[in-house]
């Protein structure tokens, strides 16, 4: 009696531990879950923590955070046609009020990433064929249209796959090339920008290295020129005063002044070129051709043009006597 | 019998204590000061704890995952480390961003980041998810970014890039927000950036243009100074030689006021004397460079046929 008593509630014990065990499921904060009876959804779970269900019902457990969908990248067209490698990557998770719908129609997150990536290929072909190759990519920022071609194809996007139960949060571009056949012609292209510029640079470095000089050059001319008129003045300058100076000095005795300059002048002019007709009566040579010493001119009766005479510079000893008379002195 | 089955009694429920203190036990937890705790309670977060020891609820009820927030986390884009080192570089598409102008350079870019939402970071992304998505955001913002460039700025241009880094971090941070994967972007930092090997002989011989031409303008500079130096030394040179010869011409001038008021005298004590003195030093000097025809008398001197002397 009291044996079955034990027995009974032994099996009683285990009975309740099934059915509450069976009551209730744990939601992690990661996860979406669906309540299944018999195949059929009953429920959809979205808030983590402790959930209660009929013992008989099922629970189906989804991954409910974020997940990043990269496709490998395809060649595809720009407008312009140009062929480019584009590599797209989405970022999209289960939306959670449409979980049912998501399970009806991808079944789970693997056939959901085909999907959208599906979806996405197809938008993105269709935006970039109608963008020029500069459209994607170029300085000026105001001709760019990349951004507004990745905002039409999300938006395009997510409507399709909202009925798949998937919020797609962001569709962007990882890359933009050029696929590897067009490359060498890309390299060729560089390459012949570079010639051209690095010529450009050798050209531009010798024609300011010719500017350089000449500005030089022209700038020394300058100082030196101007050096050169200084000193033309301070040499006229100099003139001049030495000039007054003589002429102060030489006033105090203009016969003597010119006497000297006269016999200066002869030294002057005469030199081996010149042919002397000298008269044998010349004070010089009377003496050589008459062979008297009688014939010696005597000093306190020469006369000026006596004792100069000689064939050639008859007009000076003229110019002498004239400035001799015009200045009388001592002498006669 | 009834002391042996109380003394059973008191062992099952010793042992039953003991294992409940020790369940109970192993709820608690050590946070480090650089860690952060998130705390589930049937898998619901409840909370979030910071260093020191802390108690919650034990399995299956309770959960504590520790994450090392502040750690800095790195991750190489494009490549992986073992890629990196055996060189595959050079040309990988992976590396290789389109310019504006349309050609290619190739970066060679590492992401820090470290932990900003430690909720986000475990339950919105599953981890190594965070990773790529932080490669994405930080590719697609240098795509765009390279995109609005031409490549020889991109490569030359040291404020440039700068600014491009910082541009990338900003932009892919922007995302990684809307990603929800509680990621702070700390840096992103260039490991390299090159042309494409086929044109880094062209890219260099632009460096070497330019270095050259520099060296040219240099070279003209440093001749072109030297030109003025030396035209200022002539200059000076000039004025010198000027002044000098001035002073010179003045001097002598000097000297002649001085002397010549002297010899004047002297020739005035007796003037017909030093006249024919000085006539006939003169002579000296002057007669014998000329050649010279004596013609006996003056009345010889009428009819002398001068033309075959006459030069």
């Amino acid at each position: 009696m009291k044996k079955r008593r034990t027995w009974l509630i032994g099996v009683g014990a285990v009975l309740a531990v099934i059915v509450i065990a069976r009551s209730v499921f744990v939601v992690d904060e990661s996860e979406l879950a669906l309540v299944v009876s018999f195949g059929r959804v009953v429920d959809t779970v979205t808030k983590p923590g402790l959930n209660a269900k009929w013992p008989w019902h099922s629970v189906r457990r989804f991954d409910g955070r974020m997940h990043l969908l990269d496709p490998e990248p395809r060649e595809t067209l720009t407008g312009d046609p140009k062929n480019i490698v584009v590599d797209p990557f989405a970022v999209w998770r289960i939306e959670p009020d449409r979980l049912a719908d998501f399970v009806r129609t991808v079944r789970d997150t693997e056939n959901a990433d085909r999907r959208l990536a599906e979806v996405i290929w197809h938008a993105l072909t269709v935006e970039l064929s109608g963008l020029a190759l500069t459209e994607l990519v170029n300085e000026d920022a105001s001709k760019l249209r990349l951004e507004p071609m990745l905002d039409a194809t999300r938006s395009t996007c997510m409507t399709v796959v909202a009925d798949f139960g998937i919020r797609l949060i962001d569709v962007r571009l990882k890359r933009i090339t050029r696929p590897e056949g067009t490359k060498d012609a890309v390299y060729r292209e560089m390459i012949a920008e570079r010639a051209k510029e690095a010529n450009f640079l050798r050209k531009e470095g010798e024609r300011r290295a010719i500017e350089i000089r000449a500005k030089a050059r022209e700038e020394a001319d300058k100082i030196v020129a101007q050096a050169e008129g200084e000193a033309q003045v301070v040499r006229g300058r100099g003139e001049a005063e030495a000039t007054r100076t003589y002429g102060e000095a030489h006033a105090q005795d203009p016969e003597f002044f010119l006497l000297q300059q006269l016999l200066e002048t002869y030294r002057e002019i005469i030199d081996t070129e010149t042919t002397l007709v000298l008269s044998g009566d010349s004070d010089l040579l009377r003496l050589l051709t008459a062979g008297r010493t009688d014939a010696l001119p005597k000093i306190d009766t020469v006369d000026n043009n006596g004792a100069f005479a000689t064939s050639q510079p008859a007009e000076s000893n003229k110019a002498l006597a004239g400035t001799t008379e015009a200045q009388p002195d001592g002498e006669q | 019998m009834t002391v042996q089955s109380k003394s059973n009694r008191t062992t099952i429920v010793t042992v039953l204590g003991i294992a409940v203190a020790v369940w109970q036990g192993t709820g608690l937890y050590k946070v480090r000061s650089e860690q952060r705790a998130v705390v589930q309670r049937f898998g619901r977060v409840v909370d979030l704890r910071e260093g020191g020891l802390h108690w919650t609820m034990p399995w299956p009820m309770g959960r504590v995952t520790v994450v090392a927030s502040d750690e800095v986390r790195s991750v190489q884009l494009g490549l992986s480390q073992v890629e990196l080192v055996t060189g595959r570089r050079a040309s990988d598409p992976r590396t290789q961003y389109l310019s504006a102008d349309q050609g290619l350079v190739q970066m060679l870019v590492r992401a820090q980041y470290t932990v900003r939402d430690e909720r986000d970071f475990l339950f919105a992304v599953t981890p190594d998810e965070a990773e790529r998505m932080v490669t994405a955001a930080v590719e697609s913002a240098l795509t765009a970014l390279a995109g609005q460039h031409r490549w020889d700025a991109l490569l030359k241009d040291p404020v440039l890039k700068s600014r491009i880094f910082v541009q990338a971090r900003e932009q892919a941070q922007h995302h990684l927000n809307i990603y929800d994967c509680g990621i702070r972007l700390k840096a992103v930092s260039l490991v390299a950036l090159q042309p494409p090997g086929a044109v880094a002989g062209a890219f260099n011989d632009v460096l070497s243009a330019q270095s050259e031409a520099n060296e040219s303008v240099r070279q003209a500079e440093s001749e072109a100074e030297q030109a003025v130096q030396t035209a200022r030394a002539r200059a000076t040179e000039v004025r010198l030689e000027a002044r000098a010869y001035a002073n010179r011409q003045i001097e002598l001038a000097g000297a002649e006021r001085d002397d010549f008021p002297r010899r004047a005298a002297a020739y005035r004590a007796a003037p017909a004397t030093a006249a024919r003195l000085m006539f006939l030093e003169s002579m000296r000097a002057v007669l014998p460079k000329a050649r010279k025809v004596i013609v006996p008398t003056a009345a010889g001197n009428q009819k002398l046929d001068l033309s075959i002397v006459e030069p």
